[in-house]
């Protein structure tokens, strides 16, 4: 297809080029007239006539150039690409007819210190270049943070800046290129026919700019709402620029020049993207809780490293075994159950050699909270935040006193707050299977609120032990955990994965720790709940381990 | 001395450096994921008995079957079929690389013909093809993955297919079915999309997901519709989006059948079925199979009358077998089937290389 492409281009090209080649109506040099509020006299007729014939066959033959590549667009059902193809098309054509038309040749002097653009063109050509270039420039970034940014997203990330740049370089020759000495009405039209190209430079220049900045985006990275701004723009800027471009306009002094002003706004943009994508700690400081009174660092998570079979505690470089912990439970083959309190300082484990479930605060000895467990069962684990409760199958245990209340028809712990435990009243399930109860207890072992649940969801309890994080398809919800409504619905912005994310454990600045088994990347991230936005988190073992964090599931 | 051409130079460098960026490899999964698994890895081994090639039978099919082997053969690369009589045989024309299916007194087959994608019903009887207005020239991404096969309806005067596709982030998509009068061969294109669930007496039965805000604890609905044969809804019911999948309707359409399933320790386990009332959308029953020690139920295959279910079972060492479950007891019956030459193998399970037909009800 390209190759025919390729060649439709070559016919539709110079055809274009010799249709424009007829001779110019009187009413195209009087709208030049009308635009560019200069007198046409005999002095300077034959250099404004030149002109527009040269520039009217380039911009034909660019635009035509763009319309052949249409094809391209229908087939890929895109309307918005074809309309970007003629206009980038026809950029180039106003480009290459300023080349043509022999301005460009020898030194280039001093600035001129006219405005051949009226203000407001240049801000808006200077907003869209800017975002432009903050759109091209995290595509940059994050390419060299180690995000995979596929060959789509390089070549629209190349093509963006180089139309900024090519534009920006143009108007700034035009600016800088010697007026011919002459009469004052043929140094009128110079300047006049400088102030068109320049006008249409940067008309068609904002366009093309923000619209192949598109493709130097990644989808998924962007909230609804900041996509929904940018179509707006994308389509109101570039209309406001053109008609900027077409309003009477006399070429006037500059009081003053300042063309680096959309570098400097591309770089401060561009440095706010770079900061969005920049890498993230490598430890998620899970639940830091007051450190007076205990020795130790808490621990960030602990690790099952299966060619060892052995659970070990992390803290950054610092890795202490925890040799006494069963790595899977007897008669049964499957994982033991670990889990690591919110503030990383209580651990609970199976004991390896008395097969009790018994709680840990290092560098404290172990207190067992169950008896010995018989072969072959498993009990759910799971702790508080604080470490001081744990909830073994469906009795709560305080880790201190050893003090036990009875959870009546708790099956599945989504987490323990505060004050609360939630819990449903079956194990999480696949499609198909009918509605569970989303129980509420309080410490006693009263249920304070019951409704209906649906089984198949991963759910975990935020730490206030409100509300609980739901994953439902492609969106993270917000759900009151007494009363089952949705509170808010997030979308998130993860990078392609397979399967459904699990939420692993909370952050200290309330986001979330997801694993998910990723396309390319890191399997771990942290999720902000309240914009779906997540960082990666590199560190954490995904190969032949198996982590623990405040559940054991 | 004449100046260095630095901004050329600098332009250069960086048209260098875009150009090296913009081909540098992006390490990426290999194309898509779904798409490049081979669906059916079969090694290379013979088959014990190579059935002839046969398009009429003297009874009705009881099962058809993907054999377990990959030579290029006639036998290896098309369904087999196995009468009630122990007839043998392999259809020609049936790839196997695509889906078949049976009609449920297993004297029709309905297979994508290899010769112009075109679909057909062979009439097992007589071996007469009856091209149906339908193609599907770029097949289908497989039941492995979610892809729905074409069905009879009860009484086997129509039929659905639901084509289907990968959209560009490689999600199935499930596009709008198609009924097919058998007796006419009029095609009618349901107005919605959504995932057929099964024919009742009423006619064809679909399910879409919807979001839901007003339903505590669930961030989802089900909404089941029922088209007649001629494409009109007669009746929609909305259930919780956890019964949007997995879910069977009776043949009266009152009940939706579905396997229990556990999450536990990165797996599923198996543990019962329940009925669920299409109008209270409350479990009206949960059946505990009274199957032998180690054997579970891994998926329902459709009804068998009001009362009865066929599932597929796997054994203690992962066996797979077909049982009938009886709803009122529990009681199974295994449905005796020759299943050591199908093929079974990860992308291509046991359930998957086999299609059922007329159950023996001896």
């Amino acid at each position: 297809m390209l190759i025919g492409l390729v060649v439709l281009a070559f016919l539709a090209i110079p055809i274009a080029g010799a249709a424009a080649n007829s001779p110019l109506h009187r009413l195209e040099a009087e709208r030049f007239a009308g635009r560019q509020r200069v007198d046409v006299t005999a002095g300077n007729g034959e250099h404004i006539l030149r002109h527009l014939q040269i520039t009217r066959r380039w911009r034909w033959m660019g635009a035509a150039g763009g319309l052949a590549f249409t094809p391209a667009a229908l087939a890929a059902e895109s309307p918005f690409l074809g309309v970007h193809l003629v206009l980038a098309g026809w950029l180039v054509g106003v480009g290459c007819g300023e080349v043509a038309f022999g301005r460009f040749r020898g030194r280039a002097r001093r600035a001129l210190g006219m405005r051949l653009v009226p203000p407001a063109l240049t801000l808006v050509w200077t907003v869209c270049a800017a975002l432009a270039c903050a759109v091209a420039l995290s595509a940059v970034a994050g390419s060299l943070s180690g995000e995979a940014v596929g060959t789509g997203r390089r070549l629209g990330a190349v093509a963006t800046l180089a139309v900024v740049a090519a534009v920006q370089a143009m108007v700034r020759e035009l600016r800088l290129r010697a007026v011919p000495q002459g009469p004052a009405d043929l140094v009128g039209a110079e300047l006049a026919t400088r102030s068109r190209t320049a006008r249409s430079l940067m008309a068609a220049g904002s366009a093309v700019a923000l619209w192949t900045s598109v493709y130097a985006t990644a989808e998924e990275s962007w909230s609804p709402w900041v996509q929904q701004l940018g179509v707006l723009l994308g389509c109101v800027l570039p209309i406001v620029a053109w008609f900027m471009s077409v309003v009477p306009y006399q070429v006037g002094t500059a009081r003053r020049r300042w063309d680096a002003a959309p570098a400097v706004v591309g770089v401060a943009v561009a440095c706010t993207a770079l900061y969005a994508v920049g890498p993230v700690p490598s430890r998620p400081a899970l639940q830091a809780a007051p450190r007076t009174g205990y020795p130790a660092e808490p621990f960030a998570y602990a690790c099952l490293e299966f060619a060892t079979g052995r659970w070990t505690l992390v803290d950054g470089d610092e890795q202490i075994p925890v040799d006494r912990a069963a790595t899977t439970v007897p008669g049964a083959h499957t994982r033991a159950p670990f889990a690591v309190s919110g503030d990383g300082r209580t651990v609970v484990y199976l004991d390896r050699s008395s097969h009790r479930l018994v709680a840990q605060r290092p560098p404290a000895a172990p207190r067992p909270l169950t008896g010995p467990l018989p072969g072959g069962t498993t009990p759910q684990v799971a702790l508080s935040g604080d470490g001081r409760h744990a909830v073994i199958g469906a009795e709560l245990i305080d880790t201190s006193t050893g003090t036990r209340v009875p959870l009546p028809g708790a099956r599945r712990v989504l987490g323990l707050g505060p004050d609360r435990i939630v819990a449903t009243t079956a194990p999480r399930a696949l499609p198909g299977t009918p509605d569970t109860e989303l129980l509420t207890f309080d410490l006693t072992g009263s249920i304070r609120t019951r409704t209906p649940f649906d089984p198949t969801l991963e759910a975990l309890l935020t730490p206030d032990g409100r509300d609980l994080a739901v994953v439902s398809g492609d969106e993270l919800l917000t759900m009151d955990a007494g009363t089952g409504r949705v509170h808010r619905r997030t979308g998130m912005r993860l990078p392609a994965h397979s399967g459904e994310p699990e939420l692993l454990g909370w952050a200290a600045d309330g986001r979330l720790l997801v694993a998910l088994d990723p396309e390319d990347g890191a399997a771990h991230h942290l999720l902000d709940p309240r914009t779906g936005r997540a960082r990666p988190v590199e560190g954490i073992p995904v190969e032949g381990h198996t982590i623990a964090l405040g559940s054991s599931r | 001395m004449r100046r260095l051409p630095w901004r050329s130079a600098i332009a250069v460098v960086l048209a260098i450096l875009a150009a090296w960026w913009v081909a540098e490899p992006v390490p990426s999964p290999d194309g898509r994921p779904v798409q490049s698994v081979p669906l059916v890895a079969r090694p290379a081994a013979p088959v014990p008995d190579r059935p002839p090639e046969r398009a009429r039978y003297a009874s009705p099919i009881r099962y058809a079957f993907i054999p377990a082997c990959d030579d290029g053969s006639g036998p290896c690369r098309n369904w087999n079929l196995v009468s009630a009589d122990g007839e043998r045989g392999w259809l020609p024309g049936a790839d196997a690389a695509s889906s078949l299916t049976l009609s449920p007194d297993g004297t029709r087959a309905l297979y994508r013909h290899g010769e112009d994608d075109r679909y057909v019903v062979a009439d097992l009887r007589t071996g007469r093809l009856t091209p149906l207005a339908v193609r599907d020239e770029d097949g289908s991404v497989g039941e492995i993955f979610g892809a729905q096969p074409p069905r009879f309806s009860l009484d086997g005067r129509h039929l659905v297919l639901q084509p289907d596709h990968l959209d560009e982030d490689d999600e199935l998509v499930l596009e709008r079915p198609l009924i097919v009068d058998l007796g006419n061969g009029s095609v009618r294109r349901l107005p919605r999309a959504g995932r057929v669930a099964g024919w009742t007496r009423a006619g064809l039965v679909t399910v879409i997901s919807e979001r839901a805000d007003d339903l505590p604890g669930h961030p989802s609905r089900a909404r089941f519709t029922v088209y007649s044969p001629q494409g009109r809804a007669v009746r929609t019911y909305t259930l919780p989006g956890n019964l949007a999948e997995g879910t069977f309707p009776s043949p009266s359409g009152d009940l939706l059948a579905s396997v229990l399933y556990e999450a536990a320790d990165g797996g599923r386990t198996g543990t019962g079925v329940t009925l669920t009332g299409t109008a209270s959308g409350r479990s009206v029953r949960t059946v505990l199979p009274r199957l032998p020690p180690g054997w579970r139920i891994r998926s329902i295959v459709r009804w068998d009358g009001e009362g009865e279910l066929i599932v597929i079972t796997r054994g203690p060492s992962r066996e797979p077998a077909y049982h009938v479950l009886d709803l009122a007891t529990g009681g199974v019956r295994r449905i005796e089937l020759d299943l050591a030459g199908v093929a079974n193998y990860p992308l291509q399970p046991a359930e998957l290389s086999t299609v059922l037909a007329a159950v023996d009800r001896s």
